[in-house]
């Protein structure tokens, strides 16, 4: 695992705790390409035909393939091996956030003292059900549980996990999806020229401040509904000397004025919000939306486009990585939820786009140059890793 | 882990919610959040013992500080990420009879 880019809020690890998160990084990584790289084979080889041979068609869908696959050895073992190198992601790094406190929040409080940006904080935000009731991807405490004033805590939690997650391959910031995105954006189209940029759901900033890099003329705003992630933000974007304008506030009913932003964005908030929730959230940005200005939302796949195989193998972590909400918003119909808020179909718009780290730049250049193009296998299963959004102009 | 007497700042260790459970007799999930962990003793201990043996080879006698203070290089980090991903394929090798690709 290469090393996470030094903030004065990252925690400091004894020797064997690094150890163990560098193993736990390795485990997970062998975990999902080495033995999740056999599972399409046992599909093909003996749990499809079975399945065949009993039902005497192939398996319909993804649950289908669910069920046949999840009685099978190998996919328990699997499953079960990702279920505990989950939860050992998180222990790996509790201990040490710990044994931080209260160094930690004091040092928070100190980087909020002569801010680049700005952070607002309103204990007035509820925080919505789809955030409390369940701990998503395992995180004990989830975003937004708070231990005292200027608890931030859990937004160090979630950035170290991420990155012991990604074993370090969303680069050395954690920012590969934003940084894709936003140096997509700057190519497909010059000549949009944000002055005002909002990143809704942003936690602890890693996919919204590459936009400072690569529009640096622009206010960056960014909200969560989680204070500890908005704590966290603010000061780790100030250590890095970055500008960015922190709310805690809820992208259901934002506070911002109308036609107020030239550009907003998101990376994988949706499939953590509730259906109802992602359909205000749709309406709030067309709302604060400036006219001619773009709405773009960077999420997992769409189930539909895919054979059974590859949508059970997406959304195994609905079911197994307390993922409540991600089977329902794979299989939601983007285009269709954005004609409902009330965009033209003619300003709609997808994006998919080469990792910008995996991919060499002139690849990359060349997805953002051309006309859209469509990988037929993506993400994770695909043989370079891409990534994908849904759009639409006002 | 001690904590900082001061802060008594405890985070949760378990995510709400039910456990996951994959095979029919439970205690197979169980046996198996063991070894994985126990593997993770294993690798842990290995990197430690590493780090005794780079910093005698660099200055002939050590202490506890020094080995604390001992944070791997790009070359010597890339060296341990070899060396675990081989432990990993030897450890949990799976059998080609379960379907794994030859």
């Amino acid at each position: 695992m290469a090393p996470q880019a030094h903030h004065d809020l990252m925690v400091d690890t004894t020797h064997d705790e690094h150890a163990l998160q560098s193993y736990v990084s390795n485990l997970r990584m062998y975990i999902l390409n080495e033995i999740g790289g056999g599972l399409s084979s046992v599909y093909e080889g003996r749990v499809k035909p079975a399945f065949e041979k009993r039902a005497g068609h192939a398996p319909q869908d993804e649950h289908d393939v669910r069920h046949a696959m999840m009685a099978d050895p190998y996919c328990r073992t699997w499953s079960t091996m990702m279920r505990s190198c989950q939860e050992m992601i998180w222990d790996s790094i509790i201990p040490s956030i710990e044994r931080a406190q209260p160094e930690l929040n004091i040092e928070a409080t100190r980087l909020a003292e002569h801010p680049k940006g700005s952070m607002t904080l309103d204990p007035n935000v509820k925080i919505p059900r789809y955030v409390s009731a369940s701990d998503i991807h395992l995180m004990p405490g989830n975003y937004h549980s708070e231990r005292g004033a200027n608890d931030v805590s859990q937004g160090a939690l979630y950035d170290r996990g991420v990155y012991v997650y990604a074993a370090g391959n969303g680069g050395p910031y954690g920012d590969s999806i934003g940084r894709s995105l936003a140096q997509h954006l700057k190519i497909r189209f010059p000549d949009l020229q944000p002055e005002r940029i909002l990143d809704v759901g942003c936690t602890v900033g890693h996919n919204v401040m590459p936009f400072v890099d690569v529009y640096p003329d622009a206010d960056i705003h960014a909200i969560d509904v989680s204070a500890p992630v908005i704590r966290y933000a603010h000061g780790r974007a100030e250590s890095f000397g970055k500008p960015m304008h922190l709310h805690q506030m809820n992208g259901e009913r934002m506070t911002f004025e109308d036609e107020s932003f030239d550009l907003v964005m998101s990376v994988v908030t949706f499939h953590e919000t509730s259906h109802t929730a992602m359909k205000n959230i749709i309406a709030e940005c067309k709302r604060v939306l400036k006219p001619g200005g773009l709405m773009i939302h960077m999420e997992l796949p769409r189930t539909a486009e895919m054979d059974p195989f590859d949508a059970f193998y997406i959304d195994w972590d609905s079911y197994y990585n307390n993922e409540p909400f991600y089977q329902a918003f794979t299989s939601t119909d983007m285009k269709a939820a954005y004609m409902d808020a009330g965009f033209k179909e003619e300003n709609y718009i997808e994006v998919m786009t080469p990792d910008i780290y995996a991919a060499p730049f002139d690849t990359f250049e060349a997805a953002a140059s051309g006309p859209e193009t469509k990988a037929k296998r993506y993400g994770r299963l695909g043989e370079s890793i891409h990534w994908t959004g849904w759009g639409a102009w006002k | 882990m001690t904590q900082n007497a001061e802060s008594k700042v405890t985070l949760p260790r378990d995510a709400k919610g039910k456990r996951s459970v994959f095979f029919d007799d439970p205690a197979i999930d169980q046996i198996m959040t063991f070894i994985l962990e126990l593997s993770a003793e294993v690798s842990v201990v290995y990197d430690r013992m590493d780090t005794v043996e780079r910093l005698l080879d660099e200055k002939g006698t050590i202490s506890r500080d020094d080995i604390e203070a001992y944070r791997p290089n790009e070359g010597v980090e890339a060296a341990r990420n070899g060396r675990r991903e081989a432990y990993l394929k030897r450890v949990f090798r799976m059998h080609q009879e379960s379907g794994q690709k030859e």
